[in-house]
């Protein structure tokens, strides 16, 4: 089954590609444009016969090693297929 | 980690793929020290009986994920960690102090440069005054150190609480005068509290010949080897 593994920054933790992203667009004229936010996307599959373990493996994945926890967040969705 | 006096001492070099600073390493002790380092490759699962270890710079692991994760759940990582909690001395450059926050071995973490760019200057360094480390006394706390950075993952982020820890604890050792890539107090390298591991994001390996335009790396590397020897 797959999972989708969403990574971002925390938000006390400046994001210099989003805050470049917003600026620009405002200035291009986007004048209702308050906040772009990047964040990184994972899929990954995991072949396991019970759905509930399969979706705690993905959350071990993304907390200890597709996010830095001292600067990132993450959500773990599951996919339909 | 006691004053060894009837045998030189042995430093590892530890590598993953993708390190490259480890030659520039090797050529400092050579020449400055009289050491050959013991090279040691990320499959070992046993450190070689060594009393300092180096990470060298680089791209480990092509810096996928983010710079020194993949490189921190190596298989010679649970040595390397167990070589810190025995107090064994770990200097990390760069991609090693990377490595080392990766491995939680160091507080805090490396971020992509503010400005999103790599950055490849020298830049001045100053000692920073926050609490008490070996390293004040040992390189001097009025001391200017102008090393080269080569990085784009090299903003030092930690949180409020962390900075204050960090502080309290005189963990800041190396603080920029300029700060080049929006590290948060104009961190540029810190020490565990014991001060036993080192991690610094300039290159003092690139920096210890007059040849090189400075010769200031050397006092880093000496401040790091009175550190145990």
């Amino acid at each position: 089954m797959d999972f989708e593994i969403i990574v971002q920054p925390k938000k006390e933790v400046l994001d210099p590609e989003g805050r470049t992203i917003t600026e620009t667009l405002q200035r291009v004229g986007f004048t209702n444009l308050e906040k772009v936010e990047v964040s990184k996307r994972y899929v990954v599959s995991i072949e396991h016969s019970d759905s509930a373990e399969a979706e705690k493996e993905a959350n071990v994945i993304a907390s200890a090693h597709l996010s830095n926890p001292v600067a990132e967040t993450y959500e773990v969705h599951r996919v339909k297929s | 980690m006691s004053k060894n006096t009837t045998s030189p001492a042995k430093i590892g070099i530890l590598t993953f793929p993708g390190s490259n600073c480890e030659p520039d390493c090797e050529w400092v002790f050579k020449k400055y020290f009289g050491m050959e380092l013991v090279p040691i490759w990320h499959q070992e699962k046993t450190l070689p009986n060594i009393q300092a270890l180096i990470i060298p710079g680089g791209f480990s692991f092509g810096d996928y994920l983010r710079g020194g994760h993949l490189a921190s759940v190596s298989p010679c990582m649970e040595q390397v960690k167990e070589f810190a909690r025995k107090g064994g001395p770990i200097l990390g450059i760069c991609n090693g102090f990377q490595i080392l926050t990766e491995s939680g071995l160091l507080p805090g973490t490396l971020l992509p440069n503010l400005s999103k760019r790599f950055i490849c200057k020298p830049v001045d360094l100053a000692i920073s005054s926050d609490g008490t480390n070996i390293y004040q006394s040992l390189i001097g706390c009025q001391t200017k150190l102008s090393l080269p950075i080569a990085h784009g993952e090299g903003r030092y982020y930690i949180n409020d609480e962390g900075l204050k820890q960090l502080k309290d604890q005189g963990q800041i050792v190396f603080q920029y005068c300029d700060n080049p890539n929006g590290s948060v107090a104009d961190i540029a390298g810190i020490c565990s509290k014991n001060g036993r591991v080192l991690g610094l994001m300039p290159h003092p390996e690139r920096a210890c010949d007059e040849v090189l335009k400075g010769a200031d790396g050397i006092k880093v590397f000496e401040a790091f080897l009175a550190n145990f020897l």
